[in-house]
């Protein structure tokens, strides 16, 4: 059960296959380009509530998804 | 070998321009893209070797 | 259909509002803005349809063809490495000069202002001096200067030479990963390279280059006397020295901006003699020919003349040199002595008004097409426009006179006219201000350009007065040049003229964010929802503060902590400006540095400190509701707040609807505005006005959101004014939460008018009617508001007229809406190029309309 819930959220997992930095719910930090931000989750009302990442190369979660979305889904 | 001297888009600059060094002149070349035309000017020397927009 | 506002009863009349224009009554009230652009000539609508447009948004150019180029940063790194061992001023000025002598020049088709800051006109420049992250953030990216190789190399180069690795020195990490979020904080200068300029235009205009190099080798000669004087006096003789490089530095920066500008002179020429056809385009560019070497060596003569040399300086300040955002100038008074020689004595350059209105609708097109190589933080918080373009009108001369003129009303005949998202403009507005010119400014407010907006005249005025006091040379603003002034960015008045304006953003600019700090203040200055790090300092567990005044004086202990960090960063940053970041240009065209032999970055003898509080009435509404339901009614306890909010309100819904339903600013309720007005005076301007900054002055709020009310907001968690976490913040500097301001305009009006003390300028951002402004009492109405507004004393406004059937319209079928202009904060957008999330910020807002209580208040004539 701790091992699921660890996956769901952002962890670090050094070398992952599946990086922030591939994801497409990941934006750039805005100052530093090495750590990001995380735009996944999402309120009913289109608020985007994100998560600061502090590797974009050597985190991911189990909602990883190839790609990058248009500037008029992120913030 | 070509230079830029006997390119068509070679003009020496002015004896008497606040620039001018011996040989020195400015490449313009035309330009065009969906948002229209556009002129650059590069500067460069009669000696140096021509490149792919000679003419 | 167009809709029509419903009738109203007022002083014992029916009061009805048929639009202004009749035929808009057949426009459909969903593509209004579709209908308004009217471009002054053929030409300005060809350049408008084919303008390169370089709007960025979340951090991405909206148009894929813009991207950076190579040849800034390649021409830099050349000189400096070239210059090692000399004068660091003097590799300022050959660094420019590398830059100027070897760059690409570009001239565009049908254009009549020429110049370009980049190789290709699709291009932005970037600047590894500055920052290396917002470089490396480039090369990550699509918009990558090629070849990447070669920049990678040169940002590498400038590494240790940075004043990102200068500035970085002197804090901690702690502090500097706190800062770099920008949750609490902006980001320092020193790592993202973003600044802000006014030029002293006057002297380029009215002297020439020709002039300043001469008064600079005048001083060189000067002072190689005295320091031959015999007998040898070191405490004087060795004062020289450094004023010496000063001057040669800008002797060699003018020189090189006289050969690049004549550069330019002989690219319009060959091109009317080699290639182009037609006739009279030909003689024009003859004509552009023998107006750019002319300018801006000589003097300008008339109005051409003083666009030109005007455009030069603004790329060379804000783009070349160094970058810069804004377009801070008295624009209508800088040209009007051109306008006259052209329009009204036709001495020089002879035009009519109507050609006036077509140059000032070019210069406009030109600012859109500019490109700024600025960082991504500031590509993510000014969502569909280019930057922070200003230009201030209006006002007033010495003695409180009217400084309208004609030239002001071309400059708003032409905004009105071509529409476009920048340059915004600022109208500094004045009971004596002559009707006519307010006129146009309503007109460009009703169709929709969310600009001008509107700054209090005497409020500036007397502001610049009041901090000349603490000028380190004792050499402030006198009262005659106090009047002279133009917002610096968005917000802040700032000289304007010959010298004393502001060269760097240490002086005023940054921010800092409350809502964040609210949030943390009531977790031990932990950061749970978003970095998961401790984020300020500790200030105790929530539920242990017994009283509303713990939870008060713990926000301001992380308050204060974060108004002195970004401060101090600012002024570590001018440290190294000033020694090793000069800027000889500037410098040779300012008064004061020519005068006393000191670079223009590091001379301060005008202080005008400020910062900017966003998302201030998020945390303001969250202490009203603590303190109402938790500490007078203990409705709830704080440890049920704190549940609550851990849950993003998720099982706590009513909890919520009390917290959302608790008294909010905007509405002249007294419970919520007396505590927010001991907030505003007391916290963020009291803690504020205790600092000294680089130039010896008292720093202040200036509110005003941008789009970091929602870069912010996403970054927040949920608060205790009902807010959910990720929702935005509120959208002004002192405006209330989008949607709670529910007694109308005047209400809002009376609850922004009581907090006065320790402010500088705070941003009211207000909404109003579509029906209303349109109809054929639009402009009474306004003007009503706008004299009661200056009466009650408030700094800033800025207004919305758009309709939410428009944008809604527009979020559905974005292409048939490229006209469509909104006001975001500071500055106005297209709205399409804005994420959802934004646009719908601006559609939340509450349309204010007006009713008879309003019209009342107001002593509206109907």
């Amino acid at each position: 059960m701790e091992a699921t819930e660890k996956k769901t959220i952002m962890h670090e997992e050094i070398g992952t296959k599946k990086p922030c930095s591939s994801c497409k719910w990941q934006i750039a930090d805005p100052t530093n380009p090495l750590r990001g931000q995380c735009t996944v989750n999402r309120n009913a009302m289109g608020g985007v509530w994100k998560r600061w990442i502090a590797d974009v190369a050597n985190v991911t979660c189990s909602q990883h998804m190839e790609g990058k979305l248009s500037f008029r889904e992120h913030v | 070998m070509k230079t830029c001297e006997s390119c068509s888009f070679y003009f020496a600059v002015p004896a008497d321009a606040g620039d001018y060094e011996p040989g020195k002149g400015d490449c313009v070349t035309e330009k065009e893209d969906a948002k229209g035309k556009y002129w650059l000017s590069k500067p460069t020397t009669n000696v140096s070797p021509s490149c792919s927009t000679f003419k | 259909m167009a809709t029509v506002a419903e009738p109203v009863n007022y002083n014992g009349k029916v009061i009805n509002f048929p639009l202004e224009r009749q035929e808009e009554n057949d426009i459909p009230e969903d593509m209004l803005h579709e209908n308004l652009a009217r471009p002054s000539t053929e030409r300005t609508k060809r350049l408008k349809a084919r303008c390169r447009w370089k709007h960025a948004s979340a951090g991405e150019f909206i148009d894929s063809e813009v991207r950076a180029g190579i040849e800034r940063m390649r021409f830099i790194t050349e000189a400096h490495k070239a210059s090692e061992g000399q004068p660091e001023v003097l590799r300022r000025a050959l660094g420019l000069a590398n830059i100027l002598n070897k760059s690409t020049l570009v001239l565009q088709q049908d254009e009549f202002i020429i110049g370009y800051h980049a190789e290709d006109p699709e291009m932005f420049p970037l600047y590894p001096e500055l920052a290396y992250m917002a470089v490396q953030d480039y090369l990550m990216s699509d918009y990558s200067p090629q070849p990447k190789e070669e920049a990678a190399a040169i940002n590498e180069y400038w590494k240790p030479f940075s004043m990102q690795a200068k500035g970085e020195r002197y804090f901690s990490k702690e502090d500097l990963t706190r800062m770099y979020q920008v949750s609490t904080m902006e980001a320092p200068g020193f790592a993202t390279g973003y600044n802000s300029v006014v030029p002293p235009y006057e002297t380029i205009l009215q002297d020439g280059l020709l002039k300043r190099m001469e008064m600079a080798k005048e001083k060189i000669k000067h002072a190689q006397e005295q320091m031959e004087q015999i007998p040898w006096n070191a405490n004087e003789g060795l004062e020289w020295i450094a004023k010496i490089d000063v001057w040669k530095s800008m002797v060699i920066a003018d020189e090189a901006v006289i050969n690049w500008a004549r550069r330019h002179a002989r690219l319009a020429k060959i091109v009317a003699e080699n290639f182009e056809s037609d006739p009279a385009r030909k003689t024009e560019l003859l004509e552009i020919s023998e107006i750019n070497h002319r300018v801006p060596a000589e003097p300008c003569k008339g109005l051409k003349d003083a666009f030109q040399a005007k455009w030069y300086t603004y790329l060379l300040c804000h783009a070349i040199d160094r970058y810069a955002s804004g377009y801070a100038h008295k624009e209508d008074e800088l040209l009007e002595p051109y306008y006259n020689a052209s329009v009204i004595d036709k001495s020089f350059q002879p035009m009519t008004y109507l050609d006036a209105v077509e140059m000032v609708e070019m210069e406009r097109l030109k600012i859109s097409e500019h490109g700024a190589g600025k960082s991504r933080a500031y590509r993510e918080i000014f969502p569909g426009s280019n930057d922070l373009f200003i230009l201030t009108v209006g006002g007033t001369k010495p003695g409180y006179l009217d400084a309208c003129s004609d030239m002001t009303d071309a400059i708003l005949e032409g905004a009105r006219n071509i529409r476009t998202t920048e340059p915004s403009i600022v109208f500094r507005y004045h009971p004596v201000g002559r009707v006519k010119t307010k006129r146009l400014v309503f007109e460009c407010i009703r169709d929709g350009l969310g600009y001008p907006s509107i700054k209090h005249d005497r409020f500036g005025t007397e502001q610049l007065k009041y901090y000349a006091q603490f000028s380190k040379n004792n050499n402030g603003a006198t009262d005659e040049e106090a009047h002279y002034w133009a917002n610096v960015l968005c917000m802040s008045a700032g000289l304007c003229g010959r010298r004393k304006t502001q060269k760097t953003r240490s002086e005023g600019g940054g921010s800092i964010f409350p809502a964040k700090m609210m949030e943390i203040v009531l977790a031990d200055g932990f950061d749970w929802s978003y970095s998961a790090m401790q984020l300020g300092p500790h200030t105790g567990k929530a539920t242990d503060f017994k009283t509303f005044d713990q939870l008060w004086e713990a926000f301001r202990t992380q308050y204060a902590y974060a108004v002195s960090t970004v401060i101090r960063a600012k002024d570590v940053m001018r440290y190294f400006e000033r020694d090793f970041l000069q800027m000889p240009f500037i410098s040779s065209i300012d008064d004061g540095a020519m005068e006393l032999g000191v670079d223009a970055v590091g001379l301060s003898e005008q202080p005008n400190g400020w910062h900017n509080p966003i998302t201030t009435i998020v945390a303001a509404n969250s202490l009203v509701a603590i303190k109402k339901l938790i500490y007078d009614e203990k409705k709830y306890t704080m440890q049920q707040l704190v549940d609550a909010l851990q849950a993003n309100w998720e099982g706590f819904e009513p909890m919520r609807l009390d917290f959302l339903n608790a008294p909010k600013w905007g509405n002249d309720d007294d419970y919520a505005d007396t505590i927010i007005k001991d907030f505003y005076e007391d916290i963020i301007g009291g803690e504020m006005a205790k600092i000294t900054n680089y130039s010896g002055g008292p720093v202040y709020p200036v509110g005003q959101a941008v789009g970091l009310y929602m870069e912010v907001g996403s970054r927040t968690g949920p608060t205790p004014d009902g807010r959910f976490g990720g929702d935005a913040g509120d959208d002004g500097g002192i405006s209330p939460y989008m949607g709670t301001d529910k007694k109308g305009p005047t209400a809002v009006l009376k609850s922004v008018a009581k907090v006065q003390k320790n402010q500088k300028a705070n941003l009211l951002n207000q909404r109003l009617s579509v029906p209303i402004m349109r109809s054929i009492h639009g402009f009474n109405i306004w003007k009503s508001y706008m004299d009661v507004w200056e009466e009650l004393n408030i700094d800033h406004v800025q207004f919305n007229v758009v309709s939410t059937a428009e944008m809604k319209a527009a979020q559905k079928e974005p292409e048939k809406h490229q006209d469509l202009i909104v006001r975001v904060s500071g500055f106005s957008a297209r709205f399409v190029d804005i994420p959802t999330y934004g646009q719908n910020t601006i559609i939340a807002r509450n349309e204010q309309t007006f009713g008879a209580e309003d019209f009342a208040f107001l002593n509206t004539q109907l």
